[in-house]
């Protein structure tokens, strides 16, 4: 058994295998993915009095919650959203851009919890499990960021749980579980919450990776400061709400997200082909490419149609044979993972 | 032949020219003492102060080149010591004690779906030789 898991950070998604049965008269058997989505966010309500404490326990009934030593309620997943949106205030994430949060006191034993929560315990001894971590940015300043004490994090709190875990690139991963068809060769482009990362792919080799630093949580923050609205309310409404991009809207914070949309798929692409002219690395590719992208952030209407546009707008140093959404967004990145655990 | 009066004023005249001799000899001391010392090192230095005249050898050097000839003499090539950073894992558990769960249910929405992900791996492993 192997697994693979997308840590994320807006979601955290395990992937893990099983055959199961294709019909109940035969013995084949299909191969199945079992896919657990859990949203990464918590929120602490600490109560001043032990009326308030009763009150509060109360009011959560029929919700998973964490009781902590200090007396304080932390809600999470959804629920945390949910509950944050209710007294108009903001979900808070255990991690930032890709890796733990700094700026959150309990992100570190908040995700852990979450880990161990969605990994488990593994069902055998020193069962192989592949995450995924960001690459180093473009568009920011080395000091600022770092992945490997992210990394060592995620890594003991999965071998606390019995597994041995290995760290891969999160473009790598979406490449694993893409390009296929396509020889491993191409490039693979993941808009998660906190980053984009693009990873370039020679015959299932990456040779380029990096990542930039805005991409649907910026999207968020600038469409609530741009409207007024909660950080939360913003991520809400455009979850649930009917907008294209680069159509009008009439709810004007749907009208404020379609707008950043625009200039986040503009800023992405004009980072991508400035990375990608003149790169070093880049192999001399005989044939045109595929581009494939995934996440949370490209399930907007018009996302694809506006991501071609941009990168023709913005001069694209290669040629392109196909910009292709992948069949599962969501998933895609922890498929990958899966992929990698059975090989590495 | 002299009376007492003009033996006292050449006598005290021979003082004050005497001292201010002595004034003079006290006021370059240091130069005095630094060419005697010149001297004696220029005898050491040859054969047996035979020579007639002590002789200071080689090019003068002037103090900054001095300086810069010491400093040059002083530097010794240290063995580089190669700083390696630990890639090994430094991050001990990290605690959720105290953090009691609450309310049933699992965490977390399940899905499942068929798909063929032996074709990718196997197709991964053959590209990566393994």
């Amino acid at each position: 058994m192997a697994k693979g898991l997308d840590v994320g950070t807006s979601f955290i998604v395990l992937a893990s295998d099983s055959l199961e049965p294709i019909s109940y008269t035969s013995d084949d058997k299909a191969e199945f993915i079992s896919y657990k989505d859990f949203r990464d966010a918590f929120y602490v309500i600490k109560p001043t009095t032990p009326v308030a404490t009763k009150m509060i326990e109360k009011g959560l009934q029929g919700k998973v919650f964490v009781k902590d030593t200090d007396g304080a309620f932390i809600l999470i997943g959804q629920d945390a959203i949910d509950k944050a949106i209710e007294r108009n205030e903001s979900a808070k994430r255990p991690m930032y851009r890709g890796v733990v949060s700094p700026k959150e006191k309990e992100a570190k034993r908040v995700l852990a919890f979450i880990l161990k929560e969605v990994a488990g315990k593994a069902t055998e001894e020193n069962e192989k499990l592949v995450f995924c971590v960001p690459a180093q940015p473009v568009d920011q300043d080395d000091e600022d960021f770092d992945v490997g004490y992210h990394e060592d994090v995620v890594k003991a709190v999965l071998a606390e749980q019995g597994y041995q875990a290995r760290a891969i690139n999160e473009a790598e991963a979406l490449c694993y579980s893409e390009l296929a068809n396509d020889d491993y060769t191409g490039i693979g482009l993941s808009w998660g919450a906190g980053m984009v990362n693009v990873c370039v792919m020679l015959n299932g080799e990456p040779t380029v990776l990096f990542s930039t630093t805005k991409s649907g949580d910026w999207i968020d923050r600038m469409a609530a400061v741009a409207t007024g609205e909660e950080d939360s309310v913003v991520q809400a409404e455009k979850e649930h709400g009917e907008f294209t991009i680069g159509e009008p809207n009439e709810n004007p914070v749907l009208a404020a997200v379609g707008a950043y949309y625009e200039r986040l798929i503009d800023y992405t692409t004009k980072q991508l082909a400035s990375a990608l002219l003149n790169h070093k690395a880049l192999p001399k590719f005989k044939e045109p490419l595929l581009i494939a992208f995934a996440g949370g952030t490209t399930r907007a209407k018009g996302f694809l149609q506006m991501f071609e546009k941009k990168l023709a707008e913005n001069s694209f140093p290669l040629p392109i044979k196909e910009v292709r959404h992948a069949n599962d967004p969501l998933h895609a990145v922890a498929r990958g993972c899966l992929i990698a655990a059975k090989i590495l | 032949m002299f009376d007492q009066i003009t033996v006292a004023y050449v006598t005290a005249l021979f003082l004050i020219f005497m001292g201010y001799v002595a004034g003079y000899l006290v006021g370059r001391l240091d130069i005095i003492y630094s060419a005697l010392r010149r001297v004696c090192k220029a005898i050491q230095n040859s054969d047996g102060g035979h020579t007639p005249r002590a002789q200071v050898v080689g090019e003068p050097v002037s103090r900054p080149a001095r300086a810069a000839h010491r400093e040059e003499s002083d530097f010794v090539v240290k063995p580089v010591v190669p700083v390696d950073i630990n890639t090994s894992t430094f991050v001990t558990a990290i605690s959720t004690t105290g953090m009691e769960r609450s309310g049933a249910g699992e965490l977390g929405k399940t899905t499942a779906v068929q798909d063929d992900i032996g074709a990718s791996v196997s197709k991964l492993s053959q590209l990566k030789g393994k």
